[in-house]
């Protein structure tokens, strides 16, 4: 393996673990944004159903 | 006033997701830089944590494919749905960074050797899940059709972990788990097991909800009929 100086090292390493973040907080926020949406949705459905005339 | 489980859940994550932070803190400025490479070998603590959860992720899909075919309750396909996705996203970013490692240490973003072809493969087929998954509608079919699909993408794992041993690869050998034990020092070991078993922690935490939403979305299209 060939030898890297340690000032090149900074972009590669920026560029790695800045695309490691971006994907664990994108991937989560997606998550919990979903969940939040869905039980809204949940819970306007279920109010549907209760105010239907019988 | 009691925390509501969905509250509960969110601060877990949050928690898993600081105990991966704590551990990248670590990997680039506490540990010191490796003989060879300098700084740049940093990229294991991210690389090889996203590679193992890769891996895990096809284990637990064959694992919730092989109950949906005895059972066929829904738990297993939305489990089996959340561990594809995920390990389509490790894949990814176990690709990426693995090129951006590669860049500076053998002076090329990509090369066909077996490891990275094989993972490539992998990704793939995680992908073909997804779609295959979308393209039936909810029913036996589905279920039958994924969990198939689900149990042969673990068979790729074996394959990629020893495509470094059985063909001539650039990728270097096993580090962690070999004969003689493993060739990193102690103060990149430990940190490496750290990095590795909080991703997948992690990971866990992101299969867990994001099946927990798929079961609600099931939910509310069937209120909806």
């Amino acid at each position: 393996m060939g030898y890297v100086s340690n000032a090149n090292a900074l972009p590669y390493l920026i560029a790695a673990y800045g695309i490691g973040f971006a994907v664990i907080v994108g991937y989560g926020y997606f998550l919990v944004t979903e969940r939040a949406r869905l039980l809204r949705i949940r819970q306007e459905v279920k109010n549907m159903h209760e105010a239907e005339p019988s | 006033m009691l925390m509501s489980k969905h509250n509960k859940e969110f601060f877990l994550g949050l928690a898993l997701f600081f105990v991966v932070e704590i551990c990248w803190f670590f990997a680039l400025f506490i540990v010191p830089a490796e003989k060879m490479q300098g700084e740049v070998y940093r990229i294991i603590y991210l690389h090889v944590a996203s590679a193992v959860t890769t891996f895990l992720a096809a284990f637990i899909l064959m694992i919730f494919s092989i109950l949906s075919l005895r059972s066929q309750a829904d738990r297993w396909m939305h489990l089996g749905r959340a561990s594809a996705e995920v390990g389509l996203i490790f894949t990814v970013l176990t690709l990426i960074t693995g090129s951006i490692w590669g860049r500076p240490t053998w002076g090329v973003y990509w090369t066909w050797d077996a490891r990275l072809t094989t993972t490539l493969i992998l990704g793939i087929l995680y992908a073909g899940y997804l779609v295959l998954y979308s393209s039936f509608p909810h029913g036996q079919e589905r279920s039958r059709a994924s969990a198939i699909l689900g149990i042969l993408i673990f068979s790729c794992v074996p394959v990629i972990y020893k495509s470094v041993t059985w063909w001539r690869t650039l990728h270097q050998p096993p580090t962690l788990i070999r004969e003689g034990g493993s060739t990193l020092s102690p103060e990149f070991l430990y940190l490496l097991i750290a990095s590795i078993f909080s991703m997948v922690l992690l990971s866990l935490w992101f299969i867990s909800v994001r099946a927990k939403n798929l079961a609600l979305k099931h939910e509310i299209e069937s209120l909806s009929v």
